[in-house]
């Protein structure tokens, strides 16, 4: 059985990932992953490796966002601010590339929760859909068909950024 | 929920575009400054205080870890890192442990003092319904559908989570079925990944034999791939790897392919 601090040094650089790309803005960013570590460190004693480490922790990490984006709801508050800089603790990033995940935050900004998540686990997280469904808890064909239309959207986004008119 | 959605195989292609934002997400890990706040601020909320150093991260760029089994892969570096944990910091989190078991958080300009809710179960957080060929648990053992329209509720949750972790009851299914389903097939092809890859490859073909072009066909290619190396069988891997850059050159996956080996 795997200590948290264990978990969290194998784990806690992709979760870090997964909770951006699912929506929380950095200035909450920490404060959810650590919440998230909270429940890790709390469960991991019920853990019975039924399932990976790593799904596990998808889930986990997926409803911290999930409560995360409720909570902010209700207080009314932007999800993201205009301008947000990404990666502000780890300036070695290329301009370039802190424009490009930007740029694919906003467009992920347009999608429902349930599509977007797909889209994260599948595509950035590099999840197999059988690994996607255990996370997201759905059929699979409804996850293809949530992956097929987050795609669909993302794409259309980029290619009116690119066309000047997002 | 509402799924206005056209069913679809998940292998579109994407544009040149979105495959760089998303080659640019998946760099977007934290190291050096960042990683080392980000320990410090987490290992805080279990009392271990911050190390100047923190954790050590274990990252390879681009993919997430492997499917590994549970505590298979977390090594020694791991524990290598977990020992900096010791340490004073500015502690920002207060973790008080409630009655019960419960955190109780407080941090200045922070959400609401509120916990995160854990999964109820290790299935996910929505009502989906398996198909009869579907009901095969996690761990290979035959699960009950979870009851629907259960109120949702700290005790309920609990002891639904606790149901998802109870130790497998016997196994009613000892031989896998002529239909059994895409998902299960696949499903106990990586539970046998780890401990098993001759079984796991085994598995692998019988998909293979059943759904040649089925929905989880890059999920089984990449399988067989990581099975065959953890056979030493690096020849036939290296050959797969290529064949499977020819054939699905847009996949979510592929990155994990290169990436063999963690």
């Amino acid at each position: 059985m795997p200590t948290t601090e264990q978990v969290f040094s194998q784990y806690g650089a992709y979760v870090h990932r997964a909770l951006r790309y699912f929506g929380v803005p950095e200035r909450d960013l920490p404060d959810v992953c650590q919440e998230t570590f909270v429940v890790v460190h709390r469960k991991l004693p019920e853990f019975e490796a039924r399932s990976s480490v790593r799904t596990w922790l998808y889930q986990i990490c997926r409803r911290a966002a999930s409560d995360y984006r409720r909570r902010a709801h209700v207080r009314r508050e932007s999800m993201r601010e205009p301008g947000e800089e990404l990666g502000q603790l780890d300036m070695p990033h290329p301009a370039a590339a802190i424009e490009a995940r930007q740029l694919l935050l906003r467009a992920l900004d347009l999608l429902d929760e349930d599509k977007r998540e797909v889209f994260v686990l599948a595509e950035i997280e590099g999840m197999t859909m059988t690994e996607v469904i255990e996370v997201i808890g759905c059929p699979l064909q409804t996850a293809y068909s949530r992956l097929s239309a987050a795609r669909k959207r993302v794409e259309e986004f980029v290619r009116a950024a690119q066309l000047g008119a997002a | 929920m509402k799924e206005e959605l056209e069913p679809t195989s998940g292998s579109e292609a994407r544009s040149a575009e979105l495959s760089r934002l998303i080659d640019a997400a998946r760099l977007d890990l934290p190291s050096g400054p960042a990683w080392a706040s980000l320990s410090a601020h987490v290992a805080s909320a279990w009392g271990g205080g911050a190390s100047t150093g923190g954790f050590e991260p274990q990252v390879s760029h681009g993919s997430t870890p492997g499917v590994e089994g549970a505590a298979a892969k977390v090594g020694a570096k791991a524990a290598a890192g977990a020992g900096t944990l010791k340490g004073a910091g500015a502690v920002v989190l207060c973790v008080a442990l409630a009655s019960g078991g419960g955190f109780v958080l407080s941090r200045s300009a922070s959400p609401p003092a509120q916990g995160v809710q854990e999964p109820t179960s290790l299935g996910g957080g929505e009502s989906a319904k398996p198909s009869s060929s579907e009901i095969v648990g996690l761990a290979g053992s035959v699960v009950a559908p979870s009851g629907e329209g259960t109120p949702p509720g700290p005790a309920s949750a609990e002891s639904s989570h606790d149901r998802a972790l109870a130790p497998p009851a016997p196994l009613l299914r000892s031989q896998p079925l002529a239909t059994e389903s895409e998902i299960s097939l696949l499903r106990r092809a990586r539970e046998q990944l780890i401990d098993a890859p001759s079984q796991s490859l085994v598995l692998c073909r019988r998909h293979q034999r059943l759904y040649p072009q089925g929905q989880l066909a890059q999920e089984r290619e990449v399988l067989m791939i990581e099975a065959l190396e953890r056979l030493a069988r690096a020849d036939e891997a290296q050959n797969k790897r290529e064949q499977f850059g020819k054939a699905f050159p847009d996949s979510p996956l592929k990155s994990r392919v290169k990436g063999s080996g963690h």
